[in-house]
């Protein structure tokens, strides 16, 4: 059958008045890419997959950047929000006629900000991301799941939320992530940053496009190449080895995302931050930076999210969570952030 | 590079004095109205008005001008504008960067200069203006120097760096953070007895560890300022350091390194590679041990800067550093007194200045002409220059008489 095979979900930590609330860094592309590395992880690191259907109020440069998440190149469909796209959406994954490959539909709801593609106003539905995976030998029908989420429901992935709870506790095989937004919460969140349309001032330690483009698959994956012939693992990958110097037959490996060891900590106090995060400094107050151990002898620098700024000490183990980093150039950059493990 | 290189490099060195300083001249360091060329000029004007029995300045045959560009103020071919304000146009002139080591890079190629025979007199001048920029800009450039794609995307400027930096040699070693708040103090006790020194007031332990949070464990006064302001050294070939004066100070080693440029590259976070290379270096080239050092001027941008400075440079073993300042050795009346100028910490950091500046110390301590703050008898002294956090380093060794 040609249904959903794995389905993956993400709520963000923070509570407002008891709803699930994206923190300041989040945003729809965070939402989904979170869930959608949930699923790629409960699917072998790269399921292969020909097609990404985007649904909600993703930025646009989700549709370069979700495939990215993926490891895979897809071609990338948007369908406008709410229930509706949702359906549409789903609708083109499940036709089987456009090609025999898996399709993955992300959906991202934003109803505590609103949600522009459907001018729906905020509701007490919970912020989210749902990855989708849809593919031959599914055990969840569904066209079923489609028809059982109301066509006129403004938020899908709450839609699909209080659909989904019937399955998960039947198959946990298939439904990964957070499917319970009673679950897990925790603490008040600091509101958005909006996006400046220039970005800040705008020369000195600047990280041209290209060059933060070509660091994704380090910095969003922890990409590293490891040596054939010394066995080297260096990170961020360069296309070298950092110790021989060998450029031929290095094999890519992605360093574990969750469970690395804070060696150094700081809190960067008001003042002590370079300037393109004077916004988040403004909004969110102090910001700690740990120097995480991700494998032996390999260490990468993580701005703290989802915790007080000295929450993480030295000996503490971390997660990572793809975040907004900060705006650049009328965009936002991206890139993991330390959150608790656990 | 392989341990083989080094003994390479190493045993091509001979021993002796490589070059002369002959005249120094320093502004004071500070916020200043005096814009880049009044600062250059009145440090090279101070520096021949030095030379005891006077120097022509046709006789230059090479100047280096050390300085990062801070704020964007003539980031090229500013080594142009150093020849001007000297008043020898025509003279081959290079601007030197390792951001905060640019100028013991600077001293470092003017003494290639002259060991190379080609040149007999050459003008070394460090240079930064800080103060003209808004405070968001200056923010925006102190971050220029350190990893710009990783460390600075997470929200670290050097301050960041080196609070990750003291939270785990504070950590690794059981230090306390009453050894970073003593090394503020010393060296504030320092600057308050140099008159070109930006702050020449003391401060107690209390007020150091009461002052607001940087980057923790780094409050503001574990902190070096921003500071206008610029050096000069004449450095003359040893054979004819005589014509210019009776009590030259010789050059005898330098020494550099280098290394990752990201510190979560480096595989040790409480050492720096680069400082160590560099000492190596240049006291192989002196032929004299550490043992003859009667003082040193490190680079203390931050005050964990100057712990792993005393270690690196071999003057303390690791982790011992911190008990060694709060037992006063490193005092300007201990045993091994080190940054009697102030350091970064007082004297003020105008980047590109302060390696020179270093050396002006130098100059004048082992002349025995620093005055109020006068080591007693002094005849051999170190100073060690950093880039960032780690990334390039200078160390240079001087001897008199």
């Amino acid at each position: 059958m040609r249904g959903i095979v794995s389905a993956a979900a993400y709520l963000p930590r923070g509570t407002v008045d008891g709803r699930r609330t994206a923190g300041s860094d989040e945003d729809g592309f965070t939402l989904g890419a979170t869930a959608l590395e949930r699923l790629r992880d409960a699917n072998g690191g790269s399921p292969a997959v020909a097609r990404i259907q985007l649904v909600g109020d993703l930025p646009t440069t989700a549709e370069a950047d979700l495939p990215r998440v993926l490891g895979a190149s897809a071609l990338v469909e948007r369908f406008r929000g709410g229930a509706a796209g949702f359906s549409e959406a789903m609708e083109s994954a499940l036709d089987a006629a456009r090609g025999p490959d898996a399709a993955v539909v992300v959906a991202v709801d934003l109803p505590s900000r609103g949600v522009r593609s459907t001018g729906a106003p905020p509701a007490p539905d919970p912020d989210s991301g749902i990855a989708l995976l849809v593919g031959e030998g599914a055990t969840v029908d569904a066209k079923a799941l489609r028809e059982q989420v109301s066509p006129d429901a403004a938020f899908a992935t709450a839609a699909v939320f209080r659909v989904a709870r019937a399955h998960v506790a039947a198959e946990p095989s298939v439904w990964v992530g957070d499917w319970d937004p009673t679950v897990g919460g925790a603490g008040p969140v600091t509101p958005p940053v909006s996006l400046p349309n220039e970005g800040p001032v705008s020369q000195g330690a600047y990280v041209p496009k290209a060059r933060y483009l070509e660091n994704l698959p380090s910095r969003w994956t922890f990409a590293a190449q490891k040596c054939p012939s010394c066995r080297t693992v260096t990170f961020p990958a360069r296309g070298r080895c950092r110790q021989c110097g060998n450029q031929v037959g290095l094999e890519t490996i992605r360093l574990p995302r969750d469970g690395g060891e804070v060696v150094a900590s700081t809190v960067i106090g008001k003042g002590g931050q370079p300037t393109e995060f004077d916004a988040q400094v403004e909004s969110s107050g102090p910001y700690g930076v740990v120097l995480v151990e991700l494998a032996p002898g390999i260490r990468v620098t993580l701005q703290v999210a989802d915790a007080e700024p000295g929450a993480l000490r030295i000996g503490s183990r971390v997660a990572t969570r793809l975040r907004r980093l900060y705006p650049m150039e009328g965009e936002w950059r991206y890139g993991r952030k330390a959150v608790p493990l656990g | 590079m392989n341990d083989s290189a080094v003994k390479t490099v190493l045993e091509a060195d001979a021993v002796g004095h490589r070059a002369a300083i002959v005249g120094a001249g320093h502004t004071r360091f500070g916020v200043l109205d005096a814009g880049p060329r009044d600062l250059l000029r009145a440090a090279v004007d101070g520096a021949f008005s030095s030379v005891d029995q006077g120097a022509d300045r046709a006789a230059v045959g090479e100047a280096y001008l050390a300085t990062l560009g801070f704020g964007g103020w003539q980031i090229g071919n500013a080594s142009a504008v150093l020849t001007e304000e000297a008043g020898i146009p025509g003279v081959p002139t290079t601007r030197v960067e390792n951001a905060c080591a640019s100028g013991g890079s600077a001293i470092r190629a003017a003494v290639r200069a002259i060991e190379s025979g080609r040149r007999d007199l050459v003008l070394v001048a460090g240079l930064e203006k800080m103060t003209d920029v808004t405070n968001a800009r200056r923010r925006y450039w102190l971050g220029v120097s350190g990893d710009t794609e990783w460390e600075r995307l997470a929200g670290l400027t050097f301050a960041g760096v080196y609070g990750l930096i003291a939270s785990r040699y504070l950590s690794e070693h059981g230090v306390s953070p009453d050894a970073l708040a003593e090394v503020a103090v010393k060296n504030h006790e320092n600057g308050a007895l140099n008159p070109n020194a930006q702050f020449q007031k003391r401060v107690t332990r209390d007020d150091v560890r009461k002052a607001p949070r940087v980057a923790d464990p780094l409050g503001l006064y574990d902190c070096c300022p921003v500071s206008d302001g610029a050096a000069a050294l004449l450095l003359a070939a040893p054979d004819v350091a005589g014509t210019f004066t009776d009590t030259p100070v010789y050059i005898d080693g330098v020494g550099a390194g280098s290394d990752y440029l990201a510190v979560q590259e480096r595989p040790d976070l409480t050492c720096f590679g680069a400082t160590r290379w560099a000492a190596d270096e240049a006291f192989h080239a002196a032929g004299w041990g550490r043992e003859r050092v009667s003082f040193l001027e490190v680079h203390d941008c931050f005050t964990i800067a100057e712990l792993l400075a005393l270690e690196d440079l071999g003057f303390a073993k690791a982790g011992e550093a911190g008990a060694m300042t709060l037992e006063g050795t490193t005092r300007r009346t201990g045993r091994l007194p080190v940054n009697p100028d102030g350091g970064l910490k007082a004297k003020g950091h105008p980047i590109g200045a302060t390696g020179v500046s270093q050396a002006y110390e130098v100059f004048l301590q082992l002349r025995g002409r620093a005055g109020p703050r006068q080591v007693p008898h002094p005849e051999y002294a170190l100073t060690q220059n950093v880039g960032g956090a780690g990334a390039t380093a200078n160390v240079t060794l001087f001897s008199v008489g």
